[in-house]
C-alpha cells in the first residue's frame, strides 16, 4: 500500500516552482529538438543534461522528462508539414499527417496531433501511477544475483534490437562493454586500460561518451546533407484548431486503444516508438469504419499514432527505471543523467528513493498539460523550425556539446571521449551496426559484472547461487530462450509445419 | 583494384580496428587478476569471435541473421536520428563533412592548448563562412555561442580560459 502522502509529496513537488518551470523548458527544448530531423530525442537529452550538473537531481531528471515528452510531440510536426519524420517514432504520423497538410488542414493535423500526444501522455502517466505500487513489491524481490541475470538478459535482448546482421550487432555490443571495462575494476583494487591517466581510473564517463556517439557523429551525418531541415514543398498553415480537438474526443475508444499499446510496447526493452506507433496505426485502420481513407488523411491515423507514441515513455520508463534496461536510445540516455546525478536504477529508486520516482511519473502527467498548451499555442508558427538551415545547427550543437563534455568534470579528457566516440559513431552508423547493442554494452557491462563480483562474493564463489531460487531459474530461462529463440524457433515452425503436411 | 580499394577504406577497415583493439584488450587482461580480466576477455572474446564468424560466413551457406523470425525491427532508432526519406532528398557532400570533422579537432585542440573560451569564436565563424551563410546570420550565432562560452564560464564557474599551454 502506498503512503498517500508520498504521492502528494510529489505533486507538490512537480507542480511547485522550480519543477513547473523546468518541465516547460524541458519541454520546449524537447518540442525544438523533436521538430528537427537529425536531431532528435537521444541528441537532445545528450546536450541538455550537462546544463542539469548545477540542479537537485529530482529536478534534473523532471526537467530530462519534460525534454524526452516535448521531443515525442515535436517529431510530429516536421512529419505533418514536410513529410519528413523529426524522429523515427514520428514516421508512422507522415502517411496521415502529410495528406493532411497538403489538402490545406495543417492546423487540423497538427492540432490532432497535440491533443493526442498529451493524452496519451496524461493516460500512459496514470496508469503507471495507478501500477507503481505494485511494481514496488516487485522490483524489492530482485537481490545482487538477479540483478545480474537481468543484466545478462539486457544484453542478450542485443539478438532481439538486432535488424539484420546480429554478427555485426554482436560486435557493437561487446565494444560497449569492452569500453566499460576501462578504469578500476569493481570490488578489486585494479586498474585496467587506464595507461597511467588519472582521467580513465573512473572509466570512460558515460555522458560524455553518449554526447560523442550522438551530438559529433549526428552532425557528420548533417553536414553531409546541407540545405534545410524541410525537404518537401510550401504547405499552406490552413485549418482549424477547434475542429482539430473535436476530432480527437469524437474518437475516444482509438484513443485508449493506441495509449494501451503505446504503454505495453514501450516497457518492452528494445522496443519503442517506431514499433508501437506501427501496431497503433494498423489497429485504428483495422477496427475502422472508413479504412480505405488511410493513408489519405485520416485523422484516426493521426490519433492512433501521437497517442501511443507519447504512451510510449511511461512504458519505456519501466524498464528503465526499475533494471536499468534502456527501451530505447533516448531511455539510455536518461540513465545516464541518472547516473550523473548518483541516481542507480534499481531497489533503491523504490524504496529509500521512492519520491524521486514518483515525481518522474507525476511529471509525465505535468508534461501531457504542457503539452496542450504549448501545442495548441505555437500550432501555426511551428512550420518555422523546420526551415532552419542544418549549417546554422551544426555550431550550435558541436559548441553546446563541447562545453557540456567538459563541464561534468572540469577536465579536457571527457572532451577528447567526445571527439573519440564521436567519430566511432558515425563510422558505426554508417557501417550499420547498431547503436542501442553498443549503448546496452556500456551500460548493463558494469552493471552485470559489479553484480556478479558481489553475488559471487556473497556465494563463496559457487555459482549455485544463480539458480537457487524460482525467480532466479526464471530469468535464466528467458535469457536462453532470448538467446536460442530467433534461431531455433524458424527451425521448430518448419520441422512441425512439414510433420503438418505429411 | 578499384574494389579492394573500396573495402580498404570502408566497413573492413573499421572491423579491423575493432578486432585489433579487442585482441589487444584480450592478451593484455591476462596481467589483471582472474575476477578482473572475466569481463574484457569475454567481451572482447564475443567482438573476436563475431568477427571470425563474419568472415566465415562468407565461405559457408549458414545466414547469421534472423531474417523474418523476430518482429521488433526497426526499434534501435527509435526518437533519434534521420529518415530514409531524408537522407534520400539530398546529394551528400563528404568534403564539408571532412572539413567539418577537421574543425571539430581543431577546436578541441585548440581548447586544450589555450581554452575553449577563446576558440569557439573562430570555430563557429569558420564553419559558418565556409558554408557561406549570410553575414548577419554569421555574426549572430558567432556572438550568441561566444555568449554560451561565457555563461559556461558564470554560471558553471567553470575555467574555459585557460589552456594546457
Amino acid at each position: 500500500m502506498t503512503d498517500i502522502s508520498i504521492v502528494l509529496n510529489a505533486i507538490e513537488m512537480v507542480f511547485s516552482w522550480p519543477g513547473i518551470a523546468l518541465i516547460t523548458l524541458g519541454v520546449i527544448i524537447g518540442v525544438i529538438g523533436g521538430s528537427l530531423p537529425g536531431v532528435g530525442g537521444a541528441l537532445t537529452l545528450a546536450i541538455a543534461i550537462p546544463f542539469t550538473i548545477q540542479l537537485e537531481s529530482v529536478n534534473a531528471i523532471i526537467f530530462l522528462i519534460g525534454a524526452y515528452n516535448g521531443v515525442m510531440y515535436g517529431g510530429s510536426i516536421s512529419a505533418i508539414l514536410f513529410n519528413v519524420p523529426g524522429s523515427a517514432s514520428a514516421a508512422a504520423t507522415t502517411l496521415e499527417g502529410y495528406p493532411m497538410a497538403r489538402e490545406g488542414r495543417a492546423v487540423d493535423a497538427l492540432t490532432i496531433s497535440a491533443v493526442s500526444s498529451s493524452i496519451g501522455d496524461f493516460l500512459g502517466g496514470v496508469a503507471i501511477l495507478a501500477i507503481l505500487p505494485a511494481l514496488v513489491t516487485i522490483v524489492l524481490m530482485f537481490g545482487t544475483p538477479e540483478y545480474f541475470l537481468v543484466a545478462v538478459l539486457g544484453l542478450a535482448l542485443i539478438i532481439v534490437v538486432s535488424e539484420g546482421d546480429f554478427l555485426r550487432d554482436a560486435m557493437a555490443g561487446g565494444f560497449g562493454v569492452m569500453l566499460a571495462t576501462v578504469g578500476v575494476a569493481p570490488m578489486l583494487p585494479t586498474s585496467r586500460y587506464t595507461f597511467g591517466q588519472l582521467g580513465l581510473y573512473n572509466g570512460i564517463n558515460f555522458v560524455a561518451a553518449l554526447i560523442g556517439i550522438f551530438a559529433v557523429s549526428e552532425m557528420l551525418r548533417l553536414s553531409k546533407q546541407g540545405g534545410t531541415i524541410s525537404r518537401g514543398g510550401d504547405i499552406d498553415v490552413g485549418g482549424s484548431v477547434l475542429s482539430g480537438i473535436r476530432t480527437v474526443l469524437s474518437k475516444p475508444i482509438t484513443l485508449i486503444k493506441s495509449s494501451v499499446v503505446g504503454l505495453l510496447i514501450g516497457a518492452i526493452p528494445g522496443s519503442g516508438g517506431s514499433v508501437s506507433t506501427f501496431v497503433a496505426y494498423g489497429e485504428a485502420k483495422r477496427a475502422s469504419e472508413n479504412p480505405e481513407k488511410f493513408g489519405n488523411g485520416a485523422e484516426e491515423g493521426i490519433v492512433a499514432t501521437e497517442s501511443s507514441n507519447n504512451a510510449t515513455v511511461s512504458g519505456s520508463l519501466i524498464p528503465t527505471l526499475t533494471f536499468g534496461i534502456p527501451g530505447s536510445t533516448t531511455t539510455a540516455v536518461l540513465i545516464g543523467a541518472l547516473m550523473l546525478h548518483g541516481i542507480r536504477p534499481g531497489p533503491a529508486l523504490f524504496s529509500s528513493q521512492i519520491n524521486l520516482t514518483y515525481s518522474i511519473f507525476v511529471s509525465l502527467v505535468a508534461c501531457s498539460f504542457i503539452i496542450l498548451a504549448l501545442g495548441l499555442l505555437v500550432v501555426r508558427w511551428a512550420g518555422y523550425l523546420t526551415t532552419v538551415n542544418t549549417s546554422v545547427i551544426i555550431p550550435i550543437i558541436i559548441v553546446l556539446s563541447v562545453l557540456g563534455a567538459f563541464s561534468l568534470n572540469s577536465n579536457y579528457f571527457d572532451v577528447f571521449v567526445v571527439l573519440a566516440l564521436g567519430i566511432i559513431g558515425y563510422f558505426m552508423q554508417s557501417y550499420d551496426y547498431s547503436l542501442v547493442a553498443f549503448l546496452l554494452g556500456l551500460i548493463l557491462g558494469p552493471i552485470a559484472e559489479e553484480n556478479l563480483a558481489r553475488s559471487l562474493d556473497l556465494s563463496n564463489g559457487s555459482l549455485d547461487i544463480f539458480f537457487a531460487t524460482p525467480l532466479r531459474l526464471l530469468l535464466v530461462v528467458a535469457t536462453v530462450v532470448i538467446v536460442v529463440g530467433p534461431y531455433l524457433g524458424p527451425v521448430l515452425k518448419q520441422q512441425f509445419g512439414t510433420t503438418s503436411e505429411v | 583494384m578499384d574494389r579492394l580499394t573500396n573495402m580498404a577504406r570502408g566497413e573492413h577497415v573499421f572491423a579491423a580496428l575493432l578486432v585489433t583493439l579487442a585482441v589487444y584488450m584480450f592478451i593484455t587482461a591476462y596481467d589483471f587478476p582472474p575476477a578482473a580480466r572475466l569481463f574484457p576477455q569475454a567481451a572482447s572474446g564475443i567482438v573476436i569471435v563475431a568477427a571470425t564468424l563474419r568472415v566465415v560466413n562468407h565461405f559457408i551457406p549458414y545466414e547469421f541473421t534472423k531474417g523474418d523470425s523476430v518482429v521488433l525491427s526497426g526499434s534501435g532508432d527509435d526518437e533519434s536520428s534521420m529518415s530514409e526519406a531524408e537522407e534520400s532528398g539530398k546529394t551528400e557532400n563528404r568534403t564539408r563533412m571532412l572539413v567539418l570533422g577537421a574543425l571539430i579537432t581543431g577546436y578541441i585542440l585548440g581548447g586544450f592548448a589555450v581554452g575553449l573560451f577563446w576558440v569557439t569564436p573562430p570555430f563557429a565563424l569558420a564553419y559558418l563562412v565556409y558554408t557561406g551563410q549570410k553575414w548577419w546570420v554569421t555574426a549572430i550565432i558567432t556572438a550568441a555561442l561566444t555568449g554560451v562560452a561565457y555563461v559556461f564560464i558564470v554560471l558553471m564557474k567553470l575555467d574555459l580560459v585557460t589552456g594546457g599551454i
